[in-house]
């Protein structure tokens, strides 16, 4: 039996489309009214509030892209004064300086609903330990989820990130029902259950909810199946909310995007013409309920692609894909698209390795050079130096096949490459410092 | 008893063998012979301590740690004297993978650490010989 949490949830298409149409129109007064940014770009475009009258007219407002966010740091997108902010949050800003985001009282009660619907779509319920191994803190992830638990009535065991022997034991000791931490982390966790011997039917986990960064079906089963329990994808996004944008149900088949919250549009990246249903571009979502921080046509630089088809679990909110990657987390190597994810699938073939890796890319000269970190399962040795390069060329020859490069792999100790709130550093590029 | 040997991945930065090196310390874990192979991207640290399983188990959970059989070669320490052991492990057909040395307690006494593709095969060719080997002491 499906458990939704609120009714808009199975709402007909006409219902929800109305809402949004009704939302849009008075976000895009509000914006103009309050954020000098948006008034000067309308203005500059001879584009009126009133001009916005149905959803079709969403096309006809200007993008807003994260340089803009840093550009108004930090409070200059905001569209309400000081003394209405509940909380502010801000990005990591592992990439140039970091995003500040707030939130009203209004804009925590509706980051508490939709994230308590992506629970909800996982099967808790007010019966259920919710352990959340996200970092507490500027970081959207603990919070984000620790709301929506608390909004659904669950318990929450709010433990955040690190020491993940002592996870493990808070797991067992206090019959934690769903996990909520990164898909890195939670890899992380099952193999250390793994290595310490901890039998996953001795733990009360049935789901968890794992997201912040991408990851792959074959991860999911990997996680499914050493855990025991079934793993939820969550989407979202500092800017937007946080977790809970969009989130998936028991078919596992997609992410149903808040559309009473939230206005996707799929575009392609180069023309920021829209693309058909089912088709790959990049996730555009205009915020039509926020009041600290209403973006209209946010470029996530996400890409994905959307289905309106009827879903199995009998939401009718749409579904986007897995995002493939970010526009900037791909790299282009000696004249080669490579995504990041790519590296996952493959070393997900091998017992010998996590799937926690590093891509450093830098250049020698005028040729690109792409060495590859990768983490050793637990509990995996060598002897010699050999069994190490004969384990390490066998990983570059099967990445080499998949990404089209080569590339230099290097094995390195478990939980040794960097981590920045659980959230695993993929990629290092170095090559524009020496452009 | 058979002589075992840990082997530790070591990554390739400041600091990182001296964290192996302290943490056997710390369990009081006393280091008889140790070998460091290097590369351009990590080393394999190699010790024989007095507690080979008590180590292995204390830091499998911090550091990739492998524990295995060795052959321990005692011999005179004099000129020609590791060709005697060499000599009766090519004619047993038995490889050695790697070796190191190192000088015992005792006066003109060394010992050799051997890792062979076949340890029991290389023992049982020294023992044949009449090579007298380092056992483990527990």
């Amino acid at each position: 039996m499906e458990n939704y949490f609120s009714a808009i949830e199975t709402a007909p298409r006409g219902e929800i489309a109305a809402l949004q149409c009704y939302r849009l129109i008075q976000t895009v007064r509000r914006v103009y009214e309050n954020v000098p940014f948006y008034k000067k770009k309308f203005d500059e475009m001879g584009l009126k509030p009133e001009d916005v009258r149905s959803l079709d007219d969403l096309r006809r407002l200007p993008f807003t892209y994260k340089q803009d966010l840093r550009d108004n740091y930090p409070y200059g997108l905001f569209a309400v004064p000081q003394a209405k902010l509940a909380r502010i949050h801000a990005s990591s800003g592992t990439t140039g300086k970091q995003t500040v985001v707030g939130y009203t009282r209004s804009d925590l009660k509706i980051w508490g609903e939709i994230t308590a619907r992506a629970l909800s779509a996982a099967g808790v319920t007010p019966e259920d330990f919710v352990h959340i191994s996200y970092g507490y803190g500027l970081f959207t992830g603990g919070l984000g989820l620790h709301e929506g638990a608390t909004t659904l009535g669950a318990s929450v065991i709010p433990v955040s990130t690190g020491n993940t022997k002592r996870q493990i034991q808070i797991m067992q000791d206090f019959s934690s029902n769903c996990l909520c931490c990164t898909p890195s982390y939670a890899m992380h966790i099952a193999e250390t259950m793994r290595q310490l011997g901890v039998d996953p039917d001795s733990l009360k986990l049935r789901a968890g909810i794992f997201g912040a960064e991408p990851w792959t079906e074959a991860m999911r089963r990997r996680i499914e199946e050493m855990m025991h329990i079934r793993a939820y994808d969550i989407y979202g996004m500092s800017e937007l909310m946080g977790p809970g944008v969009a989130y998936e149900c028991s078919a596992q088949h997609g992410m149903h995007i808040n559309e009473d919250h939230f206005i996707v549009e799929v575009i392609d990246p180069e023309t920021g013409e829209p693309v058909p249903d089912g088709e790959k571009g990049e996730l555009v979502f205009t915020c039509i309920s926020k009041e600290a921080l209403p973006l209209i046509r946010y470029r996530t630089r996400d890409i994905s692609a959307v289905t309106r088809e009827k879903c199995a679990c009998g939401r009718t909110f749409l579904r986007m894909k897995k995002p493939q990657g970010r526009t900037d987390d791909m790299l282009i190597i000696r004249g080669v698209n490579v995504f990041p994810s790519q590296v996952e699938s493959v070393l997900l073939g091998f017992d010998f390795v996590t799937p926690n890796y590093q891509i450093t890319v830098s250049r020698e000269g005028a040729l690109d050079s792409v060495r590859i970190d990768v983490e050793m399962a637990p509990g995996v040795a060598f002897d010699t130096v050999r069994e190490v390069e004969q384990h390490a060329r066998t990983l570059r020859g099967a990445i080499e096949q998949v990404l089209n490069i080569a590339a230099t792999v290097r094995l390195v100790p478990p939980g040794t490459l960097e981590r920045s709130e659980g959230k695993a550093k993929r990629v290092i590029d170095t090559r524009n410092l020496l452009d | 008893m058979a002589l075992r040997q840990l082997s530790f991945f070591v990554e390739n930065r400041p600091g990182s063998l001296n964290e192996i090196i302290s943490a056997l310390g710390a369990l009081e874990i006393n280091i008889r012979a140790l070998s460091l192979a290097d590369t351009e991207s990590f080393g394999i640290l190699r010790v024989i301590v007095d507690h080979p399983e008590k180590a292995a188990e204390a830091l499998s959970g911090r550091y990739s740690v492998k524990l295995n059989h060795v052959v321990g070669v005692r011999m005179q320490d004099r000129p020609g004297g590791l060709s005697v052991p060499l000599e009766a492990l090519a004619k047993a057909g038995v490889s050695v993978e790697y070796a190191y040395a190192f000088i015992g307690k005792r006066d003109n006494d060394a010992c050799v650490i051997l890792r062979t593709d076949d340890h029991e095969k290389a023992e049982a060719a020294l023992r044949a010989a009449g090579i007298p080997m380092v056992e483990e002491i527990e």
